[in-house]
């Protein structure tokens, strides 16, 4: 009796989440839907809460901006709260726009930033599966693909545990993105409001002198 | 009173070692911590080389002090721990990972975390409008600057009577922690600079 009490209660209880996954066993049709809508995917506009989890300081920082991407490697990250920063990626190089000063980057010098750089452009244009550096699980909700990826290459390795893309079944857009690292920390990006192929101007990716 | 009498008897131009008491109560901005968990936006110039970040100011349950500083996008550059009597390095990535480097980032950042010793203080002369208070450091002297009220912590200056080599600003004190910081190395080419976040 006791049992089965149990066991109904955990039926429930698994029933009232929002999102239960399971794991996908042959992900060809995903893989192969992935790159029909990449293909179609020409830019992305999208609001975006930023969420760094200090997990030994039990801290916080939470920050949001807007994101831009355009075909074929161009991102926007704006930060607007609650500090102004701009990190503009376009062909390689970058443009940092704190309150102070702007700088300009070589992106291929430092090949973390642009590990990362490719995650991002890899993630937004549907292309996290094909990513060669990653070892990739998918997983399935109703609503939701979960595709859990984990780093094999040398620098993410040593600083990522594992990066979790949360994708919306409806337009395969990116929910969320959770970079965990074996620090314990873990920073967190949720996207919504999306547009979804508007037109953006090339100027927003103009490297800024 | 005991104060007085030896600033009557040893004259005006002497420091004077003061009891420890009379030091904590008459000017409290200079032996707390400057910070007490708070987020700041940050630029640091180090000759020709500017970097952003964020730094997080943590007072833990266990009376230490953690200072993390990342980038604005999440990438953590280091995390410091300080007690009164220890620092440690939490973590700190490669390229920073240099003697010089974090004995100066060390030595910066805990003077905004770790007050001076009371019982090693001594006062300056008084002027019109500040009152300083003088400690010994590490081959130099700490002179904390309050205003004449002793309401707010406005300066820390590390040298002798004569010249200064770091010179740490603070304004503004919203409720506990200063609105901005600028640390200012005086022999070399560093400053940080301060401002500080509300967080939701």
């Amino acid at each position: 009796m006791k049992i089965n009490n149990i066991f109904l209660f955990l039926l429930i209880s698994a029933g009232s989440y929002a999102q239960t996954y399971t794991p996908v066993k042959d992900d060809a049709a995903i893989r192969k839907k992935f790159t029909e809508v990449s293909q179609a995917t020409t830019s992305i506009k999208s609001d975006f809460v930023q969420e760094k989890n200090l997990s030994m300081l039990a801290e916080k920082v939470i920050s949001r901006g807007v994101f831009y991407f355009k075909q074929k490697n161009m991102v926007r990250l704006e930060y607007t709260q609650p500090f102004k920063y701009l990190l503009i990626m376009n062909n390689g190089k970058a443009t940092i726009k704190d309150e102070a000063k702007t700088t300009q980057m070589d992106m291929h010098r430092t090949k973390i930033f642009q590990d990362v750089n490719n995650i991002i452009i890899d993630c937004v244009q549907g292309k996290a599966l094909s990513n060669p550096n990653f070892q990739v699980k998918v997983y399935e909700s109703k609503n939701q693909l979960k595709l859990d990826m984990k780093p094999t290459a040398k620098g993410m390795k040593e600083f990522f545990d594992n990066i979790v893309i949360f994708i919306d079944k409806s337009d395969y857009s990116v929910l969320k993105m959770q970079m965990n690292e074996l620090s314990g920390d873990n920073t967190i990006i949720t996207f919504t409001n999306k547009e979804i192929n508007g037109n953006i101007a090339d100027n927003l990716f103009a490297l800024v002198k | 009173m005991l104060w007085l009498s030896s600033a009557l008897l040893s004259g005006c131009s002497v420091a004077n070692k003061i009891n420890v008491m009379d030091a904590f109560t008459n000017c409290p901005p200079v032996f707390k911590p400057a910070i007490h968990t708070a987020n700041y936006k940050a630029e640091l110039d180090f000759y020709k080389k500017h970097i952003s970040g964020l730094f997080v100011f943590k007072s833990m349950n266990d009376s230490t002090e953690r200072v993390v500083f990342m980038t604005e996008t999440g990438f953590k550059f280091f995390d410091f721990e300080f007690t009164p009597h220890q620092f440690k390095v939490q973590y700190i990535i490669p390229s920073l990972n240099k003697k010089l480097i974090v004995n100066t980032l060390s030595r910066d950042l805990g003077y905004l975390v770790v007050p001076p010793i009371e019982s090693s203080a001594h006062e300056q002369p008084k002027n019109d409008n500040y009152t300083i208070f003088k400690f010994p450091v590490h081959k130099a002297y700490a002179y904390y600057t309050s205003d004449k009220r002793c309401d707010q912590l406005q300066k820390i200056e590390v040298g002798n009577d004569k010249k200064k080599n770091l010179v740490i600003d603070f304004t503004d004190r919203q409720n506990i922690n200063p609105k901005t910081i600028n640390i200012a190395h005086q022999n070399f080419k560093l400053t940080i600079f301060m401002k500080q976040i509300i967080n939701e």
